[in-house]
């Protein structure tokens, strides 16, 4: 297991805390990616697909 | 009577939270039953991915609202800005080599030499971030995985 996996798969503090400072959807999906035995190519391309590039954190909601 | 009532709401809130995992669990328990492909190192790299797509996601996120509000120079917010998009790149060039891993195009190797350098380029960020917004940052710190998961 890698450390960040360990960091985040770390079922106490640091997921509430992402639950509470980014939201649901973050939760979920890195919960749902924790858990994930066997990723698949469409699994990969999702993840690619909701990545967030620096510059669209820095635009008004 | 208004104590009680907050105190059933925090209780309200950690059930629904355990339900939510427990459902998920379930739910992927379901679904990997189809899927007879065990890799290891692509499990660990896709969740190290999103794991480090997490991580930069709280810092950065958090650092963006600091800018937004003011309490963020230009000339900081130039440097950081180098820095994440130096990070995202470094992550985006791991995510296409996990596809070409998945693929079967690239090497176990390169695939971990990839992420060595996501890891990196994100240390760094959060480095600096941490250093230009002390305890106003919000980031993930790593611990320790408990045994059951290991």
């Amino acid at each position: 297991m890698t450390p960040e996996t360990a960091a985040l798969a770390y079922l106490g503090v640091t997921l509430l805390d992402i639950l509470i400072t980014r939201g649901p959807d973050a939760y979920f999906r890195i919960v749902n990616a924790i858990f994930t035995p066997n990723p698949t190519l469409a699994d990969i391309e999702k993840m690619i697909a909701q990545a967030k590039d620096p510059d669209s954190y820095l635009l008004n909601p | 009577m208004k104590r009680d009532t907050g105190v059933l709401k925090v209780f309200g809130f950690f059930a629904l939270l355990a339900l939510g995992c427990v459902g998920i669990l379930i739910l992927q328990g379901c679904a990997s039953t189809g899927d007879p492909i065990k890799d290891p190192i692509l499990t660990n790299a896709y969740r190290s991915l999103n794991s480090l797509d997490t991580a930069y996601d709280v810092a950065w996120g958090s650092f963006a609202d600091l800018y937004k509000q003011g309490l963020v120079k230009e000339e900081t917010m130039t440097a950081a800005r180098a820095m994440a998009w130096k990070y995202f790149n470094a992550w985006g060039k791991a995510s296409k080599t996990l596809k070409a891993y998945a693929s079967g195009t690239a090497s176990g190797e390169q695939l971990e030499s990839m992420l060595d350098l996501a890891r990196a380029g994100l240390d760094e960020l959060k480095a600096y971030l941490k250093e230009q917004a002390g305890d106003q940052l919000k980031v993930i710190e790593l611990k320790k995985p408990p045994d059951w998961l290991a």
